[in-house]
């Protein structure tokens, strides 16, 4: 099965970009899943994501009253950030869309939003806070990429 | 008791961007304006840096713009080291610069555009996409858009390297020529996009203008903004996205300023209000003049119909048929028909299509020599590129050793902002009546906020580009009593 992580973000916005560091870092830590990380929205992901059998998502996610740090998972049609674009189409009409055009679309794994506050502001480097968390961030994720691609016998 | 409804495109984040339409007591639409919310720090972000890293940090300002920052940037090197690209490179540069604009456009008119025209404005909004679009007009449309896209991207790759954050960008020239082999499927790409720009226009014909009701909305008054337009023109005033002068048309057609746009602080004035971030761009020669239109305005637009507008006619034999066509259509120069913004998209789309033939067929294109290396930094250099939504301005200013000391942009939605609020005010005006207002109705209104694309990102400088819609409708007390969403 080939497994993409999407790692969304914008690399000079700060906290923003945190989906593109978790993904290189799932990378190494789930067997045989490709990695890619983007700034793109709309239809630009297409020929990012067309040919994989099954797609995770890393964002950024900002919400009233969320917690900075808090990893959310997010149902069929939960957005983050980057997942919606009022210049083109949004990401789940893009899976639709990709199948009709006879594209070989991905299942949806899972869409995984990091609460990243409304602060935003340039920079290269994630602020102290999401720093500090970012180790706990990733292996929470990894862990549960892996039992979601291998579930646990009962 | 006056009702606030507020139409919120935000961003990332809640409330950085929205339209709050305000109604009377009896439900009429009495103002409305489009707020952004700035965040800063973007020029801090770039002092200290070395000039050079403009074309490559720029592209990531907007999701939707990459291209456009990546040649105003490359363009400001030009100036700051007093230097000019070889014609190869130039050639190059703008053959990157005509794929970008081909697939920016089509996104725009297929995805956003053409939903309200071939699934209908008053449509569901579940129905009214791309998904819908395809269903109507059939697959191999979808095809076609999905194939023109890729090709045009696979030009970019070639000579940015990443299609969608170009990162090539050198003072005096590219990274990288073309080769022969390269030469024979950019000419059969350009051949193809000649094609299918003419079947694009022939499908806005076919939906658009043979549709009595929707030819109709184009002409309204609803959809009407008498303002100055703004928009580069080569030598002879045609139409140019790359380079020239910067032509400034009144609102009967005349012909108000010609510059160079290094002057642009001569002509440009930037107005602060307390209700938007966007620093409102005005005629500095007329002075402010606020919001409104017509004798007495210092507002223009700029954007693929200001572009056409401004334009003594199209540089390519095909798009100036076209060019003519609209006009006779509209009823003649200028046009302030804001949905005429959708077909001008299409007359350019097809410009830069017969422009990517020129290039192709340049013997010069695979010339080796891409790079004039005779640099001479001047401190400060200013670029300008026409984006698919508008005029572009990079302005940098740096130490004697090239490491900015000043950054300014001034972007296309920038330059619209306050016409955007006229343009909303006036179809709100026409279309939402209180107090139960309805989705149809409220999608009248973006109608011609889209028409303009605008990017929040840009106009301040900030996020990157994405822009779903919440639509609020708030009682007299502030409180929300009805919240649509839509994608």
């Amino acid at each position: 099965m080939k497994v993409l992580i999407l790692g969304m973000g914008n690399p000079i916005l700060s906290d923003d970009g945190i989906g593109l560091l978790i993904a290189e870092e799932i990378g190494k830590r789930v067997k045989g899943a490709e990695v890619v990380t983007t700034a793109l929205v709309g239809v630009h992901l297409l020929d990012l994501i067309a040919g994989y059998d099954k797609v995770f998502l890393i964002d950024a996610l900002t919400t009233v009253g969320g917690i900075k740090g808090e990893v959310v998972k997010l149902k069929d049609g939960g957005a983050t950030s980057h997942l919606f674009s009022s210049h083109g189409v949004n990401f789940f009409e893009l899976l639709r869309l990709g199948g009709e055009l006879g594209y070989k679309m991905p299942e949806l794994g899972r869409v995984y939003g990091i609460e990243i506050g409304d602060e935003i502001a340039f920079g290269e480097e994630l602020s102290p806070e999401l720093k500090e968390r970012l180790p706990c961030i990733i292996e929470k994720i990894a862990d549960d990429v892996r039992s979601h691609l291998n579930p646990p016998c009962v | 008791m006056a009702k606030r409804i507020t139409v919120n495109p935000i961003t990332r984040l809640e409330g950085h961007g929205k339209i709050e339409i305000f109604l009377d007591d009896k439900g009429d639409v009495k103002d409305a304006y489009w707020q952004v919310v700035e965040l800063r720090g973007f020029e801090r972000f770039c002092i200290g840096r070395p000039a050079e890293e403009m074309p490559r940090i720029t592209p990531n300002i907007c999701g939707v713009c990459p291209s456009p920052h990546n040649m105003a940037a490359t363009k400001a090197l030009d100036d700051l080291y007093s230097v000019e690209p070889t014609p190869a490179a130039k050639l190059v540069r703008q053959l990157h610069y005509d794929a970008f604009m081909m697939e920016d456009h089509y996104i725009h008119f297929f995805f956003l555009s053409a939903p309200d025209f071939v699934v209908g404005p008053a449509a569901d909004p579940a129905e009214r996409n791309i998904i819908g679009v395809i269903k109507k007009v059939g697959l191999d449309v979808g095809g076609k858009v999905i194939e023109v896209r890729k090709r045009c991207r696979d030009i970019i790759k070639l000579i940015a390297s990443k299609p969608a954050h170009p990162e090539g960008g050198l003072p005096g020239g590219v990274p990288r020529g073309i080769t022969e082999d390269e030469r024979k499927w950019i000419k059969e790409t350009a051949d193809f996009s000649v094609e299918f720009a003419q079947f694009a226009l022939k499908l806005f014909e076919d939906v658009v203008l043979s549709n009595k009701k929707y030819l109709d909305l184009v002409l309204s008054d609803a959809y009407n903004l008498k303002t100055y337009y703004m928009g580069l023109v080569d030598d002879d005033k045609k139409s140019n996205l790359y380079e020239g002068k910067l032509r400034v048309v009144d609102p009967d057609g005349n012909e108000f300023a010609l510059f160079d746009p290094k002057d642009y602080v001569e002509h440009i004035g930037e107005w602060v209000e307390p209700w938007t971030y966007v620093r409102l761009t005005h005629l500095r020669k007329i002075g402010w003049s606020g919001l409104i239109e017509g004798e007495g305005t210092s507002l223009y637009r700029v954007g693929p119909l200001a572009r056409l507008n401004v334009a003594e006619g199209m540089a390519t034999p095909l798009a100036q048929k076209e060019f003519e066509k609209m006009y006779d259509t509209l009823g003649g120069k200028p046009a302030h028909h804001t949905l005429a913004f959708h077909w001008a998209r299409l007359i350019e789309s097809l410009q830069a299509a017969e422009d990517m033939q020129r290039i192709a067929n340049d013997p010069l294109l695979t010339s080796k020599d891409i790079r004039n290396m005779d640099l001479k930094l001047k401190r400060v250099g200013i670029g300008c590129v026409e984006a698919a939504r508008g005029t572009l301005i990079h302005h940098y200013e740096t130490d004697d050793k090239g490491i900015l000391t000043r950054a300014n942009l001034i972007v296309a939605t920038q330059h619209n902002a306050a016409p955007i609020c006229m343009s909303v005010k006036k179809a709100a005006t026409e279309f939402v009546k209180g107090p139960k207002v309805k989705e149809g109705m409220l999608n009248m209104a973006e109608i011609a906020f889209r028409a303009y694309d605008p990017c929040l990102a840009c106009a301040t400088h900030a996020l990157p580009g994405e822009m779903p819609l919440i639509v609020d409708i708030r009682d007299e007390k502030g409180d929300i009593i009805r919240t649509l969403r839509r994608p």
